[in-house]
């Protein structure tokens, strides 16, 4: 961060801070925490400047960073806070209701209030269970500002995340320095970021594809132009006005924006890449989107947390690339220079081209597992051939005559929503126990281009005044917004399969004949 | 005339409205929708899709960010200046 001292860093809530004015603010941080015990800290913050300040102080410290969300539900935060067994929290001004709704039940915490200090008052009696304290602006001009760096041989974690379980326990994945710096390294060179890109941030910290704008603006000094809560949907005027230079969403905001009509010809000129990633990009979409990011670059990536933010890519070309997708949907292409994929079978033989099977991952960008959970780890990271090490996404693809690589669907019942992994036995478990039935499942509701759109929920009872809507409001309390059914239809009895198993694939189609 | 676009955009959010327990008379017409809770981004689209067709006219949205468009007052606005 110090070359770029004087250089934008952080352009948030209509207030550009320099790298210098970042990376003091960090120190702060990083100083309260120092000689603390334990590897992970909690981080409750929300497109905020002392957000982005408290991941940096978290990491100058020497330690990990594990966030939490304001928009998730009460319960959800709860969990992912006591899995991450923290034992310290950056909380930001504009999390502290949502601070209030975790900390009843959390255990004794060191809780670093990072902001405008009256603004904490009263936290302190409310839970005297916590201890506070307060992060003290760094005042010297001379301050010598350590650089961020992320240590390629480290095995020290950077960040912890949580996913979608089918259980309804939230599953972590901790980054380590070496994972994240494979990925630093290519990124950086491959789309030549410099301190005079202008960098968006879409997404949520709980969202690891986060990490790649937040990291490779403050290793190169780009400026991270942070999206406000509002604007999420239809960021136009956004990208215009902070004359973004590289854009990074789900492909979900494409057809968004489609609709609005924000994407007029060149509406974008000064995007000089668009990278997709979180969900299939269907072709149209990346169509729509080069016809107003013309003088931009478009790639589709594709990974799973568990590997590190994206593992795969492919560039799309107006000419060859519609012809090379497969059912509408660009390719996911092929594995960064230096990791590698295999597709395996379900009869454990290697694919050949042309052939379906699961993606495997295997290289530095792949994590050492689960946290804390040894067994699903044994499961889904598996060495094969001898020594090598393969993550398997539990993702269908199949390799083209070009070696390159086309999604197809899930192996299994985990699904994308709107970017969000989502195993809707997780949502089943929700619909039990808010319908207080055994007989009650989620479907996927597809949209247009075959992404999945929303969740609808069937349940075997007879429909009466107000049930659906109460069964719905309780899903709100344990499940996250994308994840709460948007639909819910009472039914008289389920249709079985062959292993007299509710016929989730039976609902769908009802569902889509009577929408 | 204001008063008659708002009602229909309400009217067009009859289901969502029904499906959240949310009584008409309650929905605050200069408050955000997705502060309201009323809508999210999908239904936003699902909105904008139905009120194109009940007006018959094309909103563009280019040179907006919100609240410039998520209220039912400023979408009221946008319509009557489109017709």
């Amino acid at each position: 961060m110090n070359r770029f001292k004087a250089r934008p860093g952080i352009d948030v809530n209509n207030h550009c801070y320099s790298w210098g004015e970042v990376a003091k603010q960090s120190e702060a941080v990083a100083k309260a925490l120092e000689g603390r015990d334990g590897e992970y800290v909690s981080l409750f913050g929300y497109r905020s400047i002392e957000a982005y300040t408290g991941i940096f102080g978290i990491i100058l410290a020497g330690k990990a960073y594990t966030p939490l969300n304001p928009r998730f539900p009460a319960e959800r935060n709860r969990k992912m806070l006591a899995a991450s067994r923290a034992r310290q929290m950056v909380l930001t001004p504009e999390c502290i209701d949502g601070f209030r709704s975790v900390a009843g039940s959390a255990e004794n915490l060191l809780v670093i209030c990072h902001g405008g200090k009256s603004l904490f008052d009263g936290l302190d009696t409310e839970f005297p269970n916590h201890q506070f304290l307060f992060t003290d602006p760094v005042q010297d001009e001379a301050i010598v500002l350590k650089p961020l760096s992320v240590d390629p041989d480290s095995l020290k974690p950077v960040y912890l995340l949580f996913t979608s379980g089918s259980t309804g326990e939230p599953k972590g994945v901790s980054v380590n320095g070496k994972n994240l710096k494979f990925y630093l390294n290519y990124t950086l060179n491959r789309y030549g970021i410099s301190e005079f890109d202008r960098m968006s941030q879409m997404f949520d910290l709980t969202f690891d594809l986060s990490v790649h704008d937040i990291f490779l603006a403050a290793t190169s000094g780009a400026c991270l132009c942070v999206v406000p809560e509002r604007s999420l949907m239809g960021p136009a005027k956004f990208i215009r006005e902070k004359e973004l230079t590289l854009w990074f969403s789900v492909p979900a905001v494409v057809m968004f924006m489609s609709k609005m009509r924000m994407l007029k010809p060149d509406a974008f000129p000064s995007l000089r890449y668009s990278l997709f990633c979180g969900e299939a990009l269907p072709a149209r979409s990346a169509e729509l989107w080069q016809k107003a990011a013309s003088n931009s670059v478009i790639e589709n990536l594709y990974g799973p947390t568990e590997a590190t933010i994206a593992f795969t890519n492919y560039r799309w070309d107006s000419e060859t690339s519609p012809d090379q997708s497969v059912n509408g949907v660009v390719p996911i292409g092929t594995a960064f220079e230096g990791l590698e994929t295999a597709v395996l079978k379900t009869d454990g033989s290697w694919a050949e081209t042309g052939e379906q099977g699961e993606l495997l991952l295997s290289g530095d960008q792949v994590t050492d597992g689960y946290f804390h959970n040894p067994e699903l780890t044994g499961e889904k990271f598996i060495r094969l051939d001898g020594q090598k090490r393969w993550y398997r996404s539990g993702d269908l693809v199949e390799e083209d005559s070009n070696g390159c690589i086309c999604y197809l669907g899930r192996m299994d019942d985990q699904i994308q929503v709107r970017g969000h992994r989502v195993e809707l036995q997780e949502i089943d478990q929700a619909l039990r126990e808010a319908s207080g039935t055994e007989l009650a499942i989620s479907i996927p509701v597809p949209g247009e281009g075959g992404n999945i759109d929303s969740i609808a929920g069937y349940v075997q009872l007879t429909e009466s005044d107000g049930l659906k809507q109460s069964i719905l409001e309780t899903c709100k309390k344990s499940l996250a917004d994308y994840m709460v059914p948007s639909d819910l239809r009472f039914i008289d009895s389920f249709p079985l399969n062959s292993n007299g198993k509710i016929d989730r694939n039976e609902l769908i189609n009802r569902y889509q004949k009577n929408r | 005339m204001d008063q008659n676009i708002s009602k229909r955009i309400i009217t067009l959010l009859e289901n969502r409205l029904q499906l959240l327990g949310i009584e008409s008379t309650d929905v605050a017409h200069d408050v955000s929708l997705f502060d309201q809770g009323i809508v999210d981004s999908i239904s936003f689209m699902e909105l904008i899709v139905s009120i194109e067709d009940e007006f018959e006219v094309e909103l563009d949205f280019s040179d907006m960010e919100p609240p410039e468009f998520d209220s039912i007052e400023s979408l009221s606005k946008i319509i009557s200046d489109e017709r």
